[in-house]
């Protein structure tokens, strides 16, 4: 990309290494990949507890999942240096696009697609996972006197609520609903 | 035989959906050779079949009275999508919208969490109880009617629900087939809480429809916030109580202990469920005895609603909840003491000191703490003093869900148990993998119709065998065991599930709380303070 000849036994140390991890890299995700989505398709369709609770969605990425890892895997026969997949994003990148073989036109349009449609899925909350899932689970955080938490749960308190139960008076807000029954008795002791 | 195979299967106009048989319940362990009479399951009447809506499973918690008319359903179904629209709006539900919308959207239903739920199993595998079954339908009711997802899409995501009276009734009834005891969302890998979409879809029927069981709603929150109590019980019978225990302790122990009210400007607050004050005083009196043997500066509270610690909201409505929780953080702030302890009562652990943290402020933000680790540090660190050799029998422990697996308070009971119990047995599993007793969420006083027969046999199931399973090496009758449940409404199930399979007899298990056992220990008691008749 930079003028560095990417391939095995190229003059430059660089080239043999990102020629070596692209095809450690690639290969192994789109082996592994392949296994992963047919093992999951295979999973959800025997286990009856499984399949009970799949939607036709699921089926649908599985099945996409499963169109790119193959489409990946073959194109790669054709293109066993991945030179034209590196052309082909070198011209998409300085808008001088090229011409590809259709396998791997096949595989570019369904990553494409992919890349779009994942975050319709559930796919990506596994990233979020690695960030929130102990925020999610156990928010523990004290509600000290004075701290920004107390004025946000301050804040909470002032909304109204619309719900029409038959103990809630309409168009209060949480606070003048928690305090409500004090505030009758202490009407009535007054009385 | 179940009918309900699929979630689809809630529109089928069969009755009941899933048939409840004994013979299909989970196995009990054959303890000696009199295996365990299992009582039959009562049904429910021509007329009460009439009245409500029990076409679920054959049981009736709420009972749903059925509409008279075609427009009296048609508006209980509008009624209904208003309040699930009204949980997913920050306005009205800003207090668990978070975790609500995650577990709606993350869950893969990859059903890790179905053999986690002790429900689940113990019923036989039923398939309306797994964990993943409610949530499923709410979020399909919600894909369709809230989100108004077009025919296709509906159909990707298997949203095709009818929605009428039956499915409505159906889902609130199942609703309360859940001890929200999280069990499920503890194994969860992404942290997806079934247990709380359980409780919001209660708030959907409590805080929009009014509809509630009896003994939570108008025998408990409101009785509570006009009364005093859930008990029925006032400031002046509380007056006699106590006197009744301080005589009490005096036959016990020999010694007069004033047991402190209203004392202001003390350390410590001690928050009872007045269920303890009715049904097992002793726990309140050896609280006292405790207390007043480590000179705490403490009191209880006679104000209205500083005597009951109990908070049902935490069961099924976010505005009753708030209102106690004010109720009792404002009897702490008139005594001005420096903090509260949460006696033996796991709700109140929950209610109190953890969903209230998101409540109470500025001055209503007392510090709210268990007792449990107060007790730890009077007895290990040597405040009281105690002879083990005076609690030489078999104890195993009960772990109160919300005490372990919410607060994760797991070792200062152990550590205590251990020092004044010799003879001391773990259930499997325990710690923050336990079982919840069964009578979690408000199915321990939930009376009504042939319900306590459904919360004895399935929700209570694993834990009356984990029960016989830490007693199965000394079941001999002769030799007394203890059931120690820090926790009232535990001890109130244990208590049902001893007296229905006849285990004081058979095997000589009784039960009671932590405190008995700490003053049973103490070395300047001269009588045994547990009192094993009775």
């Amino acid at each position: 990309m930079l003028g560095i000849l990417v391939t095995y036994g190229s003059p430059s140390i660089l080239g043999n290494v990102i020629y070596g991890l692209t095809l450690a890299t690639g290969v192994v995700s789109f082996v592994s990949g392949l296994f992963g989505s047919i093992g999951i398709l295979i999973k959800r369709l025997i286990d009856k507890d499984l399949r009970n609770y799949a939607t036709p969605q699921n089926y649908f990425t599985y099945l996409l999942l499963i169109a790119v890892f193959l489409s990946g895997l073959y194109s790669w026969y054709f293109d066993p240096m991945f030179s034209v997949y590196r052309n082909f994003w070198r011209g998409l990148i300085t808008f001088k696009p090229i011409g590809v073989e259709s396998a791997t036109a096949c595989h570019i349009l369904l990553f494409a697609f992919l890349l779009i449609y994942l975050p319709f899925t559930r796919s990506l909350h596994y990233i979020t996972r690695l960030f929130g899932f102990l925020l999610i689970r156990w928010d523990d955080k004290p509600n000290l006197r004075g701290s920004m938490l107390e004025k946000k749960v301050e804040e909470m308190l002032n909304l109204k609520i619309g719900w029409n139960g038959p103990h809630i008076k309409p168009h209060s807000t949480w606070k003048e609903l928690a305090s409500e029954a004090i505030v009758q008795e202490k009407k009535q002791a007054i009385k | 035989m179940s009918i309900c195979k699929k979630v689809e299967d809630i529109n089928r106009g069969i009755d009941p959906l899933v048939e409840i048989n004994s013979k299909d319940l989970m196995h009990l362990p054959n303890v000696a050779d009199s295996s365990i009479q299992e009582p039959l399951l009562k049904k429910l009447t021509e007329e009460q079949k009439k009245e409500y809506e029990c076409s679920l499973d054959g049981f009736a918690a709420i009972g749903v009275p059925r509409p008279k008319s075609r427009q009296e359903e048609e508006e209980l179904v509008r009624r209904f999508l208003r309040g699930v629209e009204k949980l997913f709006s920050k306005e009205d539900n800003w207090t668990f919208l978070q975790p609500l919308v995650h577990s709606l959207e993350y869950c893969v239903k990859c059903q890790l969490c179905s053999d986690s739920c002790p429900v689940y199993v113990a019923s036989g595998r039923k398939e309306i109880y797994r964990p993943t079954f409610r949530p499923e339908l709410l979020r399909r009711i919600v894909n369709k009617y809230i989100k108004k997802q077009g025919r296709f899409i509906s159909r990707l995501t298997r949203s095709d629900i009818e929605l009428n009276f039956t499915v409505i009734a159906r889902l609130a009834e199942l609703a309360y087939r859940c001890t929200l005891c999280r069990r499920c969302a503890q194994v969860c890998p992404i942290g997806v809480d079934n247990a709380l979409i359980s409780r919001e879809i209660r708030k959907i029927f409590s805080q929009e429809l009014g509809i509630a069981p009896r003994e939570i709603h108008e025998l408990g929150t409101v009785q509570q916030l006009k009364i005093g109590s859930t008990t029925g019980m006032t400031p002046p019978a509380l007056e006699d109580i106590i006197s009744f225990m301080e005589e009490d302790i005096k036959e016990k122990t020999g010694k007069e202990i004033k047991i402190p009210v209203d004392k202001k400007g003390v350390d410590v607050l001690l928050l009872h469920n007045a269920g303890e004050f009715v049904s097992w005083p002793e726990n309140i009196e050896a609280f006292a005895i405790i207390f007043h043997a480590a000179s705490i500066s403490w009191t209880l509270s006679s104000e209205l609603g500083g005597y009951d610690g109990v908070n049902y909201g935490v069961w099924y409505d976010d505005i009753q909840m708030a209102r106690i929780a004010v109720r009792h953080a404002q009897v702490a702030k008139d005594l001005k003491v420096k903090k509260i302890n949460v006696g033996e009562c796991g709700h109140a652990h929950k209610a109190f000191i953890v969903i209230a943290d998101r409540v109470l402020t500025g001055d209503l933000n007392i510090p709210r703490e268990s007792a449990l680790p107060l007790i730890e540090d009077l007895v290990c660190h040597e405040k009281i003093r105690v002879d083990p050799g005076k609690n030489n029998f078999p104890v195993t422990l009960h772990d109160p869900c919300n005490i372990v697996r919410l607060m994760g308070i797991v070792e200062p009971q152990r550590r205590i148990l251990r020092k004044i119990s010799p003879q001391f047995i773990e259930m499997e599993p325990h710690g923050v993998d336990n079982y919840c007793c069964g009578g979690g969420s408000g199915f321990a006083i939930m009376g009504s119709r042939n319900f306590p027969d459904w919360r004895i046999h399935i929700s209570g199931r694993m834990k009356l065998k984990q029960i016989l399973e830490a007693f199965k090496d000394v079941q001999d009758p002769e030799i007394k065991k203890y059931v120690c449940a820090p926790c009232s409404n535990c001890k109130g199930q244990i208590r049902d599930l001893i007296n229905t399979y006849g285990l004081q007899e058979k095997y000589g298990i009784r039960y009671g709380g932590l405190v008995e056992l700490v003053a049973n220990a103490m070395v300047d008691i001269p009588k045994p303070f547990i009192e094993w008749e009775g």
